[in-house]
C-alpha cells in the first residue's frame, strides 16, 4: 500500500514539474533563441543560428504532430472497435492504443497480447474473444504500414535496429515513460544532426 | 579523411619544434595509413567516451528531474505551432 502511494506521489510531482516547465517554455517562446543570437559575435553566425533553429523546430514539430495525430486516430478507431466488440471501458482501450503506438514494434505486440487477454476474459467463445485483438492488429497494420510511412516519407525513417536498441536502452533508463519517449527522442536527434553539418554523418547513420 | 590527416599532422609539427621526440626524428605521421587517429586523438576519443558515460549516469541518477523536463520540451515542440497563430494575431 505504501509503495502505491509513494509511486502516486512521484507521479504527481513529475506531472506538476512537467506542467510547470511546459508553461514557462510556452510563455518564453523565442526568448532563449534571442539571447543566443545576442551573444553570438558575427552577423553570419546569428543568421545561421536562426536558420538552423527554425528548420529544426519546424521538422521536429511536423514529425511530432504527424505521429500524435496518427496515434490519436488509432486510439479513436480502437476505442470504436472495442465498443463494437462489447469490451468494457472502450475509452481506456483507446487511450492504451494511443500510448502504445508511440512504441514501435514492441507497443503493438504488447497491445495484441493485452487485447487477446481482455477478449478471453470478456467473451465466452473463442472467435469473439479473438476479435478485439484482430481488429486492433488490423487498425495498426493499416496505420503503420500505409498511412504513416506515406505521411512521413523517407525523410524521417529511422534504422529499425537502432530503434529497438533505443527502446531497450531508454526503457532500462527511465522505465515506461522512457520507452514512450525513445523514438521521438531518436527522431529529434536525427533531425538536429541532419541540420548541423558537423553532426550530419551521425544523422545519416541513424537513417533507415 | 584528408582533413583528419591534416588536422592531426599540424599539432605534431608544432610540438616537434619545441621538444623533439622519437616521432619527429623518425618522421612518422601521427595518423596511420588507414587514417586511424593516434596519441592525443585517442585520448580525446576516450575523454568523449567518459563524458558520455558520465552524462548517461547523470540521466539515470537524475531521472526524476530530467524526465519531466524532457517531456516538457517535447510537449513544447508539439504545442508551440498551435499557439503561435493566436499570439501573432494578438500582437498584430
Amino acid at each position: 500500500m505504501l509503495t502505491v502511494f509513494s509511486n502516486t506521489r512521484a507521479f504527481a510531482a513529475g506531472f506538476l514539474e512537467t506542467i510547470l516547465v511546459l508553461f514557462f517554455l510556452l510563455l518564453s517562446d523565442d526568448t532563449l533563441l534571442r539571447r543566443l543570437v545576442e551573444v553570438l559575435p558575427r552577423f553570419g553566425d546569428k543568421r545561421q543560428a536562426i536558420e538552423i533553429s527554425q528548420h529544426i523546430e519546424h521538422d521536429i514539430s511536423a514529425y511530432l504532430i504527424t505521429i500524435t495525430i496518427m496515434n490519436a486516430a488509432v486510439g479513436i478507431a480502437t476505442a470504436l472497435a472495442m465498443w463494437l466488440c462489447g469490451l468494457g471501458d472502450p475509452v481506456l482501450w483507446g487511450a492504451v492504443a494511443f500510448l502504445l503506438n508511440y512504441i514501435p514494434i514492441l507497443g503493438p505486440m504488447i497491445g495484441v497480447v493485452m487485447f487477446t487477454l481482455a477478449g478471453l476474459l470478456t467473451a465466452k467463445t473463442l472467435w469473439p474473444a479473438l476479435l478485439p485483438a484482430g481488429l486492433y492488429l488490423l487498425i495498426h497494420l493499416a496505420e503503420g504500414e500505409t498511412i504513416t510511412p506515406m505521411l512521413l516519407a523517407r525523410r524521417f525513417t529511422l534504422n529499425p535496429l537502432l530503434v529497438i536498441v533505443a527502446l531497450i536502452f531508454w526503457y532500462w533508463m527511465w522505465g515506461v515513460p522512457g520507452a514512450i519517449l525513445a523514438v521521438p527522442m531518436l527522431a529529434i536527434t536525427k533531425i538536429i544532426c541532419d541540420w548541423i553539418r558537423m553532426l550530419a554523418p551521425f544523422g545519416h547513420f541513424l537513417e533507415g | 579523411m584528408a582533413r583528419i590527416v591534416q588536422s592531426h599532422v599540424e599539432p605534431a609539427e608544432s610540438t616537434s619544434a619545441e621538444e623533439p621526440d622519437a616521432r619527429s626524428i623518425s618522421n612518422e605521421p601521427v595518423v596511420s595509413e588507414q587514417g586511424m587517429p593516434r596519441g592525443a586523438d585517442i585520448r580525446g576519443v576516450f575523454q568523449g567516451g567518459l563524458f558520455m558515460l558520465a552524462l548517461l549516469a547523470a540521466l539515470y541518477a537524475g531521472r526524476e528531474i530530467v524526465l519531466p523536463i524532457v517531456l516538457a520540451i517535447i510537449l513544447n515542440l508539439l504545442l508551440q505551432p498551435a499557439l503561435r497563430p493566436p499570439l501573432e494575431l494578438t500582437f498584430c
